[in-house]
């Protein structure tokens, strides 16, 4: 019996340029933290070998201070760390591995050669090393031909996706589900598939540590495999990361609505370290949706890590909306102007509803200094 | 619309319940202490009147007094065309609308729905975007509770009474918070677009700024990223070439064909020397072969020499002798000849001397008489010459024709005028018969008859003298005609020099005979002197006398030297010489060219005999050299080597296929390019290797700076910095849209208001500035004052007057609405604060008169201000 910890997909160096630059570099000291929390993990579980299936790295070339900080995390634990190329830090001469073997301590292993080694006593891993950013060919055809004493612990290691889900046939870097039974393989580690995925008794997506956009919301996790000759391996989830990207769709009609979601959301995250990508819709009161977007703004925003929100709510301007603005003169005038433009449903329509929307909250402005 | 009574409770300030009730028709003062809630009422009034009663807004909430939970609840009767109105409104909890009048109750929606009627604005009007169409009653009555609140003039800095006005009615039409809103949008675009150029600035500016830094730090990424990917291209491809590279320099394949091709080589080599060898000795045989064949051809030739020249020989040799005795004889008879001719030749020229001395003997002889001759001629010809002058210098000169026929006509002219003169002559016949002397025209006249002829002077002694005159028949008289005739004949004879016309034609005849004897001497002289060839004389007397003066000086011959000599004998001789010589001649060239002849054919005859002898003899020396050995031995050797011949060629034959199955050059060629191939490679792998280096430490250098990382975060943010820039644009076009949208609502409301408002007003304002008459511009525009006879300009217009056109214009609105038959209630809050007594008391007088039209309700903490005026008083 081994007990290994598989993990993947820790796309170290992932630049995140969209976001600001403190949740930036929040995000990035994120994963490199995560290395840490992994070698917490193996101290406490007595775990002697991690397995790394793939894109380490977010690209082929991350800087220096990405490797290194990598390196130096990994060093601090007592583990061995045998690592495979994945699609986006793949193999190829004088690159980033290269660099990484020159930096790297006895107790971290590049596999980026399609041989078996033996890890333990007993105990052989199978990579499956990406050798290039496209290929058709399945890469872990070589595992049936690579031969291990008899008796021997076999592990795979693989980077890739089970089922094309582009369903073109033209995925790349294809693994058959069935790989582990037809290589007899006593375990296959995967890599590729950000979240947790059990694909079979012997065949594991570990899912990325440390989770790194809207795409899945799964909570970072990492496997701990107990693999025993002749019997399924026992396979455990473990949660390790820290941030959480979500994407809700809200479809609002009244302020309530909006405070109903946070409320939900909030019941079901830890808000501060949630990422959020939101996505507004729904007509709306201009009054609500003013109060709804003050209550994104100054409120739900400030509560989360990050709130990235695709605002397309209608404004419906109802009687007292336009009333609040003026219920006469000038001010009516102009309001009603943009009512009727927004609701043309011309070119200038949507500009038209936002500027309502502003002389509304500008017109409530003036008024509450006017009580003053 | 008149207003009755007001409630109020838990409004504002109004935690109580509050009524205010009493109001009259006319003007009503509600006096009250400051801070006890003027503004609160105004709002009360807004609030029923208009704000729904379900709205729940800021401003519906702010009803609410400060911390309380409570409903805000206003009351209000009122009076409309007779008839008396109650609305009651409940805000935020339990929101209610009550109506109640002379046509029933309204409740909720309803009443709000009759309300609007009543005010005259009804529901789907009163929002419409064109301001003249929704009702002005309905716009005063809302806005006035708030519009006719006057501000303290010196919040807004007013010039002009236009100015004033404008701000007046734009207070009323929106008032402050339209200047605070339009304010805040400004603020907010101001800081995206100049207001003026609609350039991006501020805010906007700096994130294009920001675009343009991500644009640019993301195509330096690429840029770096692409010079890292091609370098990683490139080593792999350098990588590639050089194993390849070296897998061919190792090729085993390679070396197997090169040990073929050389073994090849050898062979091929070693089969050319085989064939040169057998060439060579082909050639040696065949030319063997060839000399001796040549041998015996030669032989063959001479033999044949040898007998032409026999033969040749044989036939010269008969008849040699007998040419050989033609050919002297030919000789000797030319000798012979030549001789003759010779002699004949000496004779001839014998005599020619002969005859030559002799022709120059009869020369010097015939020259000598020919001389003798001139001289004798020389003697004549002066004789000649000498009579020649005699008779020239005696003849007469001769008159031409034309004088001697003159002559002839004058003589005769004379002769008839002695005939005419002779017919009527006169004649005296002259008697003497003493010795008295008679003399006739002084000349001593004889007896006898003799004629007169004209004036005649007879003179008889000194006894008389008679005048005869001749009868004057004519004039003139005959004996003068004649007389006239004989001067003409006679000055024509003078100037001829000659005597008479016989006399002339006598000198004429001798003239013509000198004349004739002239030539005749001429003739002589000419005949003497003709030309003598022989002496070298020309024709012509000169050249005679020439001749003779130069011969002067040589003596004439003295004897005939030559007359003796026989000058046809020698002819004769000579002639004889000649056909003798030429007979000679003749014979000596037939002689000659009999000889040339024979000669030639001689000389033939010995050149055909000396080359046969020379043929045969060189022929026999020949064939004696070479059959020496023996012909038939020669045979025999041509023989043996014709069959050596054909064996060596066969053996060439075969030498020549074996070196053709290896071709040489080919092999050689194919094995340099074979080794050629390898030394290139060689080098091309040593520069790889020097690139490989390069681009290693290239990567090296770049790898660790991440530049794939860097990229997609360059990539990124410029994504990102582009969505917020595009956001910003939006936020700009939309607050443009907003601004241009309350500029417009501005313009229209000041435009839809201004001139009807400043009309009314004017009537009021002429009476606060008692005797001023008010200028408009062509846009109703107040721009002056006129006061006292003296236009004052209407600028910085002081607070007082500010504010008292702030109340007027209110009455103008009021007025305006009473005109459309719509009265309201004219409520002021705190009116006239400013204003000094003289004004105060026309103000206070034109809202008097006005209440008589409208309500008016003065809101005041100033009891004393009013005190004088007649009004309903309210107390709060």
């Amino acid at each position: 019996m081994i007990r290994i910890l598989h993990t993947a997909d820790w796309h170290l160096g992932k630049p995140f340029g969209r976001l600001p630059a403190d949740i930036r570099a929040a995000l990035t000291e994120a994963r490199f933290d995560a290395i840490d929390r992994l070698t917490g993990l193996t101290r406490h579980r007595r775990i002697d070998h991690v397995i790394v299936a793939g894109d380490m790295f977010d690209n082929t070339d991350p800087g220096d201070r990405v490797v290194i900080q990598a390196l130096a995390r990994m060093a601090a634990g007592t583990c061995h760390w045998w690592l495979i190329p994945g699609n986006h830090d793949h193999a190829r001469s004088d690159g980033l591995w290269a660099r990484f073997r020159r930096r790297a301590a006895g107790n971290v292993h590049v596999l980026d050669r399609p041989e078996p080694v033996e890890i333990e006593d007993g105990a052989w891993v199978l990579p499956a090393p990406v050798q290039f950013l496209r290929t058709t060919d399945d890469p872990t055809e070589a595992m049936s031909s690579m031969t291990t004493p008899p008796g021997a612990m076999r592990i795979g290691i693989a980077h890739g996706p089970i089922v094309d889900f582009a369903a073109r046939g033209e995925a790349n870097n294809l693994v058959p589900a069935d790989r582990a039974t037809r290589s007899g393989l006593d375990y296959l580690a995967l890599g590729d598939w950000h979240g947790y995925q059990l694909v079979n008794s012997r065949t594991a997506y570990s899912g990325t540590p440390e989770p790194d956009s809207f795409m899945r919301e799964d909570a970072g996790a990492v496997v701990v495999a107990e693999v025993r000759p002749g019997a399924e391996p026992l396979i455990e989830r473990v949660d390790i990361g820290r941030y959480r990207w979500l994407s809700r769709s809200w479809s609002l009609t009244k302020i309530a609505d909006y405070e109903h979601e946070v409320r939900t959301l909030a019941g079901s995250v830890e808000m501060t370290a949630a990422l959020l990508h939101l996505r507004l819709d729904g007509a709306v009161s201009l009054a609500d949706c003013a109060a709804i977007r003050a209550a994104l703004n100054d409120g739900l925003a400030h509560r989360l890590r990050w709130l990235s929100c695709d605002d397309k709510l209608m404004i419906t301007p109802t009687d007292d909306d336009i009333a609040s603005i003026d219920v006469q003169g000038m001010l009516a005038v102009a309001s009603s102007r943009l009512r009727d433009i927004a609701s043309s449903g011309g070119a200038q329509a949507e500009r038209a509803s936002r500027a309502l929307e502003r002389l509304y909250v500008e017109a409530l402005r003036a008024g509450s200094e006017d009580a003053r | 619309m008149k207003i009755r009574e007001i409630e109020i409770n838990n409004f504002r300030k109004f935690r109580q319940p509050k009524t205010i009730s009493g109001f009259s028709d006319g003007l009503n003062i509600v006096v009250e202490p400051n801070e006890t809630g003027k503004s609160t009422i105004l709002e009360a009034l807004r609030a029923a009147l208009f704000i729904r009663h379900s709205a729940k807004t800021e401003l519906t909430r702010s009803f609410c007094p400060t911390g309380d939970d409570v409903a805000p609840r206003v009351a209000l009767t009122f009076e409309i065309d007779g008839g008396i109105w109650r609305l009651e409104k409940q805000f935020l909890r339990s929101a209610a609308a009550k109506l109640s009048g002379p046509s029933g109750r309204f409740e909720s929606d309803a009443a709000e729905e009759r309300l609007q009627e009543m005010f005259g604005f009804e529901r789907g009007n009163n929002r419409g975007t064109d301001l003249e169409t929704r009702g002005p009653l309905g716009l005063l009555w809302v806005e006035q509770t708030s519009a006719l609140k006057i501000e303290a003039p010196s919040a807004r800095v007013c010039d002009t009474v236009r100015s004033a006005l404008e701000g007046e009615i734009g207070a009323i039409l929106g008032g402050r918070r339209f200047e605070a809103v339009r304010a805040a949008v400004e603020t907010a675009y101001a800081d995206l677009r100049t207001v003026k150029s609609g350039r991006s600035t501020g805010r906007l500016q700096n994130a294009e700024a920001r675009l343009a830094q991500a644009k640019a730090a993301r195509a330096s990424a690429e840029e770096q990223v692409q010079a890292y990917e091609s370098s990683l291209t490139e080593l792999e491809m350098a990588r590639t070439r050089k194993r390849l590279i070296e897998r061919d320099l190792a090729d085993p394949e390679q070396k197997t064909r090169r040990q073929q091709l050389q073994s090849d080589l050898r062979l091929g080599e070693d089969a050319a020397i085989k064939l040169t060898a057998a060439q060579a000795r082909h050639d040696e045989t065949r030319a063997k072969l060839t000399s001796l064949e040549g041998q015996l051809s030669r032989i063959a030739t001479a033999r044949t020499v040898q007998a032409t020249a026999g033969a040749v020989l044989a036939k010269f040799s008969e008849r040699n002798e007998e040419a050989e005795v033609a050919h002297e004889a030919a000789v000797a008879i030319e000798a012979e000849l030549r001789i003759a001719l010779a002699s004949a030749r000496a004779a001839r020229n014998k005599l020619d001397r002969s005859v030559r001395d002799a022709r120059t003997a009869l020369g010097v002889r015939t020259r000598a008489v020919a001389i003798n001759g001139a001289r004798t001629r020389l003697a004549e010809l002066e004789g000649l010459e000498a009579e020649l002058k005699t008779v020239e210098a005696e003849a007469p000169g001769a008159l031409d024709a034309d004088a001697i026929a003159e002559l002839e006509r004058l003589d005769r002219a004379v002769v008839a005028a002695r005939a005419i003169a002779s017919a009527n002559a006169v004649a005296v016949n002259v008697q003497i018969h003493d010795e008295t002397a008679i003399r006739i025209d002084g000349a001593p006249a004889g007896p006898g008859l003799r004629p007169l002829g004209g004036r005649t002077v007879i003179e008889i002694g000194r006894h008389a003298t008679l005048t005869l005159l001749p009868s004057a028949a004519d004039g003139v008289s005959a004996a003068a005609r004649e007389g006239a005739a004989e001067d003409a004949l006679a000055t024509t004879l003078a100037r001829h020099r000659v005597n008479s016309l016989a006399d002339a034609v006598s000198r004429n005849e001798l003239a013509r005979r000198a004349a004739d004897r002239v030539a005749g001497i001429r003739r002589q002289i000419t005949t003497l002197c003709v030309a003598e060839t022989t002496i070298g004389l020309d024709a012509g007397p000169a050249a005679l006398k020439l001749l003779v003066s130069s011969l002067s000086k040589v003596p004439p011959p003295e004897e005939d030297i030559a007359a003796s000599a026989d000058f046809a004998a020698l002819d004769a001789a000579l002639s004889a010489a000649i056909d003798a010589e030429q007979e000679t001649v003749g014979r000596h060239e037939v002689a000659t060219e009999a000889l040339r002849q024979s000669e030639t054919e001689t000389a033939e005859r010995r050149r055909k005999i000396a080359l046969a002898e020379r043929d045969l003899e060189t022929a026999s020396a020949q064939l004696e050299q070479m059959t020496a050995g023996g012909v038939e031995t020669l045979e025999t050797k041509v023989l043996n080597l014709r069959e050596e011949l054909q064996r060596r060629r066969n053996t060439l034959g075969e030498a020549n296929t074996a070196a053709t199955t290896f071709e040489v050059a080919v092999i050689r060629s194919r094995l340099e390019n074979m080794l050629r191939a390898d030394e290139k490679a060689r080098r091309e792998r040593e520069d790889l290797i020097a690139t490989i280096a390069g681009l290693e430490a290239t990567i090296q250098r770049l790898g660790p700076k991440g530049l794939p990382g860097v990229l997609a975060n360059a990539v990124e943010e410029e994504q990102a910095t582009a969505e917020g820039l595009q956001r910003l644009i939006e936020e700009a076009d939309m607050l443009a849209l907003l601004r241009n949208t309350l500029a417009k609502a501005a313009d229209d409301a000041s435009r839809t208001f201004l001139g009807p408002v400043t009309r009314r007003a004017a009537h009021y304002i002429s009476r606060i500035v008692p005797g001023s008459d008010l200028t408009f511009d062509e846009r109703l525009s107040l721009t002056s004052i006129t006061r006292g006879g003296l236009t004052e300009n209407t600028d910085n217009l002081s607070r007082g007057t500010q504010e008292q056109l702030a109340v007027l214009t209110r009455l103008a609105f009021a007025d305006l609405l009473l005109d459309r038959g719509s009265p309201v209630s004219l409520i002021l809050d705190d009116p006239l604060v400013y204003s000094d007594d003289a004004r105060l008391d026309a103000m206070t007088d034109i809202l008097t008169e006005a209440s008589a039209r409208v309500q008016v309700i003065l809101l005041t903490c100033r009891e004393r201000a009013f005190r004088h005026l007649d009004a309903r008083r309210i107390l709060l």
